[in-house]
């Protein structure tokens, strides 16, 4: 799915997009909170090479140094969060798009999950 | 590793939250450069980032030295901080003595030296109280 088509079903509100990746199948979604659970999923699957989704309340810079780390290129900030300028500088440094959604987490994860996106961690079958 | 290798060093300053990862950061862009593979690179930038976040979040400074070989890269992360009064505990997913301010940050869980030696080939971990640690670990880039 495209950014574009994942901003109209969480009715985002675009901070910065690099539209060098506009084109880019994002079909994972991790949604979390804890930066250290985010390099912990993975540091267990560095092989995932699929684009995907950051859905987080987080809004500091480490948020972008770390999606950085795992090539996350759309972070997608929750309930309405909007991140400092330095978080913004920084995500359009590393070139990841950033948007926020008035949905909460929850919403948008069953949003997301409802339109058969993955989760990062592929237990959708075995829930 | 050989004498032809890339060898890079950054200092790192502790409670600097702001520039947190820019070591890592030009490691993995180094890697990129070079053509290694992908999830190779992902492996050194997380074990990099965390190692480097370690320091951080823990000590006044420190130092991140990494000798990009033909066949591995070797990482050393040195710091001046505490020491770790139980290695054991330490190595436990889970495990923090992380202070408040690396919590909000999304760090603190507890997972940053297992993830490390999950990510790598190799890990070794050399501390003593009151003087620092030095961390260091591998991975083969083929």
């Amino acid at each position: 799915m495209k950014a574009q088509n994942i901003s109209q079903l969480l009715k985002t509100r675009v901070i910065f997009e690099n539209e060098l990746e506009s084109e880019i199948d994002f079909n994972t979604v991790c949604a979390c909170d804890m930066m250290s659970d985010l390099l912990s999923i993975m540091s267990c699957n560095a092989n995932i090479k699929e684009h995907f989704v950051l859905l987080t309340g987080l809004t500091n810079p480490q948020v972008i140094r770390t999606s950085e780390m795992v090539d996350i290129k759309l972070i997608i900030f929750v309930r309405g969060k909007t991140p400092s300028n330095e978080t913004v500088e920084l995500a359009k440094s590393c070139g990841i798009s950033l948007m926020t959604t008035p949905y909460s987490l929850y919403r948008s994860c069953g949003v997301l999950y409802r339109e058969n996106l993955e989760d990062i961690c592929h237990q959708k079958d075995s829930a | 590793m050989t004498d032809e290798g890339i060898k890079l060093e950054f200092n790192v300053v502790g409670g600097n939250f702001s520039d947190a990862g820019e070591a890592a950061s030009k490691i993995k862009n180094i890697l990129k450069q070079l053509g290694i593979k992908y999830e190779i690179i992902k492996r050194v930038a997380i074990a990099s980032y965390e190692a480097e976040m370690n320091i951080v979040a823990y000590a006044v400074n420190g130092v991140i030295k990494a000798d990009i070989g033909t066949d591995e890269i070797a990482v050393t992360a040195t710091d001046n901080g505490p020491g770790i009064p139980d290695i054991e505990q330490a190595m436990r997913e889970g495990f923090s003595t992380a202070p408040p301010e690396v919590r909000e940050m999304g760090f603190g869980a507890g997972m940053g030296l297992p993830n490390i030696k999950k990510s790598s080939d190799w890990m070794n971990l050399n501390t003593v109280l009151n003087e620092g640690t030095k961390l260091e670990f591998r991975i083969k880039l083929k």
